[in-house]
C-alpha cells in the first residue's frame, strides 16, 4: 500500500510541477511552445485522474483501520482536513484549466496559491502552519526551477539565447528560495543527526540530497557553462544546454519520486509513549 | 527519448528504494495513566496525548483485562486536535492493556498499546 502511495504521490507531483511550473514559465520567461502547452494539459489530465485515487486509496487505508465503510466512510474521510484540503485542491485544478485563456501573470498566482493547498494537506501540514509554509515555498521554488526546464526541454530546437538566458535567472531565484527552505524543513523534521542516518525517512533524504547535488552542479554547468557560452555564439553550446537540461529533467523526476517517498514514511522525531 | 529516462529512471528509484511496511506518523508522547504505571484506584479516564494532529473519526482507544476481555468505555472524545480521551467504569484490581489505533491528519495510520495496573486500595 505505501508503494501504491508513493507512485501515486509521485504523479501528483510531478504533474503539480509541470502544471504550475510552465504556469510560472509562461509568465516570467516566454509563452510556451505547442509541446509545453500539451503537457501542460497532460499533466492537468494526470491530476484529474491521481486526485479521486489518492481518495480512493486513502479510503481503502481508512476502512483497513477504523472498519468503517461505504457512505460513512466516504463522507467521514470528505470531511477530515486531508479530505477539505483535497476537495479544494480538486476545485482549484479545474479553476486552473477552465481559467486556461487567462493572462498568464494571473494564472501563475492562481498556481502559487494552489500548491499552498498540498503543502497543507501533506506531511508538512501535519506539522503545523510554519512547516506548511516552509514547504509551499519549497514547492513553489520546484515548479519554477523543474517546471521551468521541462518547458525549456520542450522548446523546438534552435533553443533562442534569451528564452535560455532568462531560464538560468528563474533558476538562480529558485534556487536561492529551493536550498534555505529544503534545509530548514530537513532540519525541522529531523532534528537529530543519528535520526537521519538511523531511519527510513533520514536516509531517502540523504538519496535525494545527493541527487540534488547532481542537479545543482548540471544547473551550475549551464549557468557558468553553457548559457554564456550560447552568448558568445560557441558552436555546439546549445546543444550541450540542451543535452544537460535533459539531464536534469530525468535527474528532477527521481527527485521528485524520492520526494513523494518522503511523503509516506514518518518523519524521525524522538518519540517517547 | 526524455520521457523514456524519466520513466527509466522513477521506476528504478521506487524499486531500490521500496518503502518498508507502514509505521505512524502520529506517536504517543504521553498516556494518563502513565505506560506500565499502577495507580491505586480506577483512574477517571484514559488520556492520551499524541505528537500530531489526530483525525477522531477513524481513531480508536479500547481497554482489555488481563484475560483479554473487551472492557466497555465511555466514547471516544477528542477534546484537543491531538488528544484522544475515553471515560473508564469502575476497574477491579488488576493488569489492564489500552489499545489504540489513530490516524493524523495528514491520514497515516499508527497504532499501539500499554498497559497500567490498578492495584486497588
Amino acid at each position: 500500500m505505501n508503494a501504491t502511495l508513493a507512485a501515486l504521490g509521485w504523479a501528483d507531483l510531478a504533474a503539480t510541477i509541470v502544471l504550475v511550473g510552465g504556469l510560472f514559465s509562461a509568465a516570467l520567461i516566454a509563452p510556451p511552445s505547442e509541446a509545453g502547452r500539451r503537457w501542460w494539459w497532460r499533466a492537468a489530465a494526470a491530476l484529474a485522474v491521481v486526485l479521486p485515487a489518492e481518495f480512493a486509496v486513502t479510503a481503502f487505508r481508512m476502512y483497513e483501520v477504523s472498519g468503517l465503510h461505504g457512505t460513512t466512510l466516504v463522507v467521514d474521510l470528505a470531511r477530515t482536513r486531508w479530505g477539505m484540503l483535497g476537495s479544494g485542491r480538486a476545485a482549484g485544478l479545474a479553476l486552473l484549466a477552465a481559467g486556461g485563456q487567462l493572462p498568464p501573470g494571473p494564472l501563475a498566482a492562481l498556481g502559487a496559491g494552489w500548491l499552498l493547498l498540498r503543502s497543507f494537506q501533506g506531511h508538512a501540514g501535519a506539522h503545523g502552519t510554519l512547516s506548511a509554509l516552509i514547504d509551499w515555498l519549497h514547492l513553489l521554488a520546484a515548479a519554477a526551477w523543474l517546471g521551468g526546464l521541462v518547458q525549456l526541454a520542450l522548446l523546438p530546437r534552435p533553443v533562442p539565447v534569451e528564452i535560455a538566458a532568462r531560464v538560468r535567472v528563474q533558476a538562480t531565484a529558485a534556487l536561492a528560495v529551493l536550498v534555505p527552505a529544503g534545509i530548514y524543513a530537513a532540519f525541522l523534521h529531523v532534528r537529530h543527526l543519528d535520526l537521519l542516518v538511523g531511519s527510513p525517512y533520514g536516509e531517502t533524504l540523504i538519496a535525494k540530497l545527493a541527487l540534488a547535488s547532481v542537479l545543482l552542479a548540471l544547473g551550475a554547468a549551464n549557468h557558468f557553462g553553457h548559457v554564456p557560452a550560447m552568448r558568445r555564439g560557441a558552436p555546439r553550446a546549445e546543444g550541450k544546454l540542451v543535452r544537460a537540461v535533459r539531464l536534469e529533467v530525468v535527474a528532477g523526476a527521481v527527485v521528485l519520486a524520492l520526494t513523494a517517498l518522503l511523503g509516506v514514511l514518518p518523519m524521525p522525531h524522538g518519540h517517547a509513549p | 527519448m526524455t520521457a523514456r529516462l524519466v520513466l527509466a529512471a522513477v521506476v528504478a528509484a521506487l524499486f531500490l528504494l521500496r518503502s518498508p511496511p507502514a509505521r505512524g506518523h502520529a506517536f504517543l508522547e504521553h498516556a494518563e495513566p502513565h505506560v506500565g504505571s499502577t495507580v491505586g484506584a480506577t483512574p477517571p479516564s484514559i488520556t492520551l496525548t499524541f505528537t500530531e494532529e489526530i483525525e477522531a473519526a477513524f481513531s480508536k482507544v479500547e481497554l482489555t483485562d488481563a484475560s483479554g476481555r473487551r472492557i466497555e468505555t465511555g466514547a471516544l472524545e477528542h477534546p484537543e486536535s491531538n488528544v484522544l480521551t475515553v471515560s473508564l467504569p469502575g476497574l477491579v484490581p488488576g493488569s489492564y492493556t489500552v489499545n489504540w489505533s489513530v490516524v493524523s491528519v495528514d491520514t497515516h495510520a499508527t497504532d499501539g498499546h500499554f498497559t497500567f495496573t490498578v492495584k486497588g486500595s
